[in-house]
């Protein structure tokens, strides 16, 4: 059985955080009985942020959890709620104040942007903008070859069966690969863009509000499909959002974020069926959903 | 939301709006290039042809724009020196936005102090004057072609640099820029293969411009004799030799080749701007 | 409905003007707002939602040619002229935008902003119109108002400045409110309670509203009134609860199957292809394409609109497949 750290429900938010010392035992589906070690831990992250001449922002404070392989882990916030920072940290897009992150049983340097060609198979990110993540100048078949040659070493009609498997994993047609981006939907795009970062085989795949901005018909196709490729890859996902339902759909644990700091987490249902932090039913109960209405905050 | 909406004045509606002016000044663009890489052998007469019977005499049925002091024929001078008034500004413009573009795109890439040396080094290159320095070069290293075609590259360079930079730096902020570093591709490979692909277009826009520009400067720094010296048939020679002829009635060598570089400039200049503008809007 | 409608659109028709071949962008659009009636009008992208709502108040681009008809209050909005139009935008009707920060200026403090519209069309005089905003700000739930009338812009949050712009929407006490997706660029507690807040108040002075929005729960939780579009027109008009909980038309239904449920995880039902605009579609039903229960005569002939069940559907199997689709079970 599965025992995640949770957080113990504090007085106020603002206290510091009593964190249980509770050890991590984290397995996989396949071997319950057998601990394995998660693909990615992530513990005391923090970022501060200094501009000059302001008053410094604390953007994530303490923030640890970690992914099991071929799990699904949300992080959920709302604006301002550090969650798009912690995910940037961990996939070396930006640089943490402290903090350790650890893939694949290694630790990465967290202090320095970037990490090179070899990590880029271990995290890779799939960005909210459908319209603003690929060049616009390049057809999609030659961006999944350009990376695919950076990272294997193959024949060219290999490069060209990859090609097309990718975009069929993506649901895409093989025509697709001779067009350029302004002649996909925004649902299209995001397609590419998975088929893009799932090109170099990660271990960890990052979605950064990857459905969000698309229609809801068309989320839905792309939620479908994350499950599906989950399912048949054993791809892990770091699913960033602030939509709940979308979380509940696609991930197993999640973690919510307010203001920086974890508030509460623990598996998906249980979080959201049985909250036991104050924000966290406020998320809830903020969604529109059968039966809802507005209300003003007390 | 995927914006499949009308938005008023849409990059493509902007791109497929008809630009009359951008087809008159690339039509006369085109009519000039033409002329200086056929020009020597559509002249009716060698331009150096001298005929001393034949002197200063307005336009008429041998010599339809009239002659010089030495009896050539302004025509002939006029086309087959458009090769020549051509040579330098391009190997000028070429020059400038190759090493402009390589400094800007650096400076954009790496950004923080190399980018503001930069900046710095590029103000003082603007302040001094294209000219003087060219005139100065010509002075110091002997008249001709070459010491004003360096000179002029040279103050050439911060222009094409500031323009480029500012695509670049536009560029690299892109969303995909940072999925390309993430998948592991080099900086080399995201600058040459991405970036400069897509701010390609401003840089062709950019030289169009500088072409115009140069080729006035050229030509002035050799109407003042410190550039292309005569009998070489140069626009910018030919408008300082013909000065001497005007007070006598005889204007037509000044005033051709002073029509032939005011037009090359103008469609030049024209066809840069508008080209800008175009892929300007091209996102 | 015994009042005349306050807001009267029958079968506007917006093309975009000298393109060929024509270029149709919303067809044979029919809806009304009732006085104190709110109408969600919800669709996808290319559903044409935004553009109805802009023609409602002639704000479209010259690009775009208007045919069918508009009316506010019996009077044409088509028709009217310069002044007519001009004094229907500032004092009968008030439109509030998706994103507060786009318009607002950021050179002007909130006080200006929200007063310059009423001084100068010569409503109220600017101590006036201070006061007014004030007490607009205070029953929006921002208690120290004076302070924050000196204030920018960018010092406000997003769902504060929204807050205000609704405010400034209401100073001058229009009949009719559009509201194009309000609160979508907001974080969801927020957004809560700026709705709440905006229904509220339209309920509180029994003002029309057509509220734009993508979100069906949202939609259903605050109109009475739903108006579902797909691809440029109307495929199904009714009261809220009914279309919410028995849905008629084949892409509400999948509209409403298609939203990740927070108490649940199921297979989302997913309709292939995307949402498409009027210009893409076929002669004959605009889902056709999509939809799961298309025949022949679908694809050939445009459905009417036709009454059933309490509500208007443009479909022409509605009667045999209503059983087939999917309901959405009420938490």
């Amino acid at each position: 059985m599965r025992t995640l750290r949770r957080e113990r429900p504090t007085s106020t938010p603002e206290s510091p955080s009593q964190r249980s010392t509770e050890s991590i035992q984290v397995t996989s589906a396949q071997h319950p009985d057998v601990p394995v070690r998660p693909i990615l831990e992530v513990d005391g992250l923090t970022k501060i942020f200094t501009p000059r001449g302001g008053a410094e922002h604390v953007a994530v404070d303490d923030v640890s959890f970690s992914l099991r392989p071929g799990g699904s882990l949300a992080i959920v916030g709302e604006s301002g709620s550090g969650k798009t920072t912690t995910a940037r940290i961990v996939a070396g897009l930006e640089v943490a104040t402290s903090g350790t992150v650890t893939l694949e049983g290694r630790e990465v340097d967290v202090g320095r942007r970037g990490r090179g060609r070899r990590s880029a198979r271990v995290v890779q990110m799939v960005f909210q903008d459908p319209f603003a993540s690929l060049d616009p100048r390049q057809r999609v078949g030659a961006g999944l070859r350009e990376l695919l040659r950076i990272h294997f070493d193959l024949s060219r009609s290999d490069l060209a069966d990859r090609v097309v498997a990718l975009l069929e994993q993506v649901g895409l047609e093989h025509r697709h690969a001779g067009l350029l981006p302004r002649s996909l939907s925004g649902g299209q795009r995001q397609r590419v863009a998975i088929a893009r970062a799932l090109a170099v085989d990660p271990t960890v795949l990052i979605l950064d509000e990857a459905v969000s901005a698309l229609d809801v018909s068309v989320q839905a196709q792309v939620l479908n499909l994350l499950s599906d490729i989950r399912a048949e890859s054993g791809v892990s996902y770091l699913f960033v959002s602030h939509d709940l339902g979308v979380v509940r759909q696609v991930t197993d644990t999640c973690l919510v974020l307010n203001r920086g700091r974890v508030v509460e987490t623990g598996a998906t249902s249980e979080v959201l069926d049985h909250p036991r932090h104050a924000y966290t039913q406020a998320l809830i109960d903020a969604v529109p959903k059968p039966g809802w209405h507005p209300r003003r905050r007390p | 939301m995927a914006a499949v909406t009308v938005d008023v004045a849409t990059a493509a509606q902007v791109r497929r709006r008809a630009d009359p002016l951008l087809v008159v000044s690339a039509t006369c663009c085109l009519l000039l290039i033409a002329v200086a890489l056929v020009g020597g052998w559509l002249a009716p007469y060698q331009p150096d042809e001298i005929d001393v019977l034949a002197a200063s005499q307005g336009p008429g049925p041998h010599h339809w724009l009239g002659t010089d002091s030495l009896g050539r024929d302004v025509l002939s001078r006029a086309l087959a020196g458009a090769a020549l008034s051509f040579a330098g500004p391009l190997l000028i413009v070429l020059g400038s936005v190759v090493l402009g573009t390589v400094l800007g795109v650096v400076a954009a890439w790496y950004g923080g102090w190399l980018d503001q040396m930069l900046n710095r080094l590029l103000n003082v290159m603007f302040a001094v004057p294209g000219i003087l320095v060219a005139v100065i070069a010509s002075a110091v290293f002997g008249a001709g072609f070459w010491a004003p075609v360096i000179a002029l590259t040279l103050v050439y360079i911060p222009y094409a640099a500031r323009i480029i930079r500012s695509a670049a730096v536009r560029e690299r902020q892109q969303a995909y820029v940072e999925g390309l570093q993430l998948a592991g591709v080099s900086s080399l490979s995201i600058n040459t293969k991405h970036v400069l692909r897509n701010v390609w277009p401003l840089i062709v826009a950019q030289a169009t411009i500088g072409l115009g520009t140069a080729l006035a400067d050229f030509a002035a720094v050799s109407f003042i004799g410190l550039g292309v010296q005569p009998p070489a048939a140069e626009w910018g020679v030919m408008v300082a030799e013909g000065r001497a002829e005007i007070l006598d009635g005889a204007p037509q060598q000044s005033l051709v080749a002073g029509l032939c570089i005011v037009v090359t400039v103008v469609s030049f200049n024209v066809l840069g701007e508008r080209l800008a503008a175009r892929f300007g809007a091209a996102r | 409905m015994n009042s005349p409608p306050l807001l009267d659109i029958r079968r506007l028709h917006l093309e975009l003007t000298g393109s060929r071949p024509v270029r149709t962008l919303v067809e044979d659009v029919t809806l009304s707002v009732s006085p104190g009636e709110s109408v969600g009008l919800v669709g996808e992208s290319g559903s044409g939602k935004t553009l109805t709502v802009k023609a409602a108040m002639r704000l479209l681009p010259s690009t775009i040619t208007a045919t069918g008809a508009i009316d506010f209050d019996g009077r044409s909005v088509l028709e009217m002229s310069r002044r007519g139009l001009a004094r229907y935008r500032s004092t009968d009707v008030a439109m509030i935008h998706q994103d507060p920060r786009a318009h607002t200026n950021p050179l002007r403090t909130v006080g200006d902003f929200l007063v310059e519209g009423v001084v100068a069309t010569k409503q109220m005089k600017r101590d006036e119109a201070i006061e007014r905003a004030c007490a607009l700000l205070g029953e929006m739930g921002i208690d120290d108002a004076p302070r924050r009338m000196h204030q920018y812009p960018h010092q406000l949050s997003g769902g504060l400045l929204q807050r205000v712009m609704i405010a400034m929407s209401l100073l001058h006490e229009p009949r009719l409110v559009l509201a194009d997706e309000p609160t979508t660029a907001l974080d969801v507690t927020v957004q809560s309670e700026v709705m709440a807040i905006l229904v509220e108040q339209v309920r509180g002075r029994g003002l029309g509203m057509l509220f734009i929005t993508h979100d069906l729960d949202l939609a259903a939780a605050i109109t009475d009134t739903l108006v579902v579009m797909y691809a440029g027109t109307v495929v199904e008009r009714g009261p809220a609860p009914v279309l919410y909980r028995n849905p008629r038309h084949p892409y509400t239904a999948a509209l409403l199957a298609s939203r990740p449920s927070t108490t649940q995880v199921k297979r989302l039902v997913s309709v292939p292809g995307r949402p498409a605009a009027a210009h893409e579609v076929g002669i004959g039903c605009v889902f056709a394409a999509r939809c799961p229960f298309a025949t022949d005569l679908c694809r050939d002939e445009r459905p009417a609109e036709r009454d059933i069940g309490g509500r208007t559907v443009a479909c022409h199997r509605a009667e045999e497949i209503g059983s087939e689709l999917e309901r959405d079970v009420v938490a």
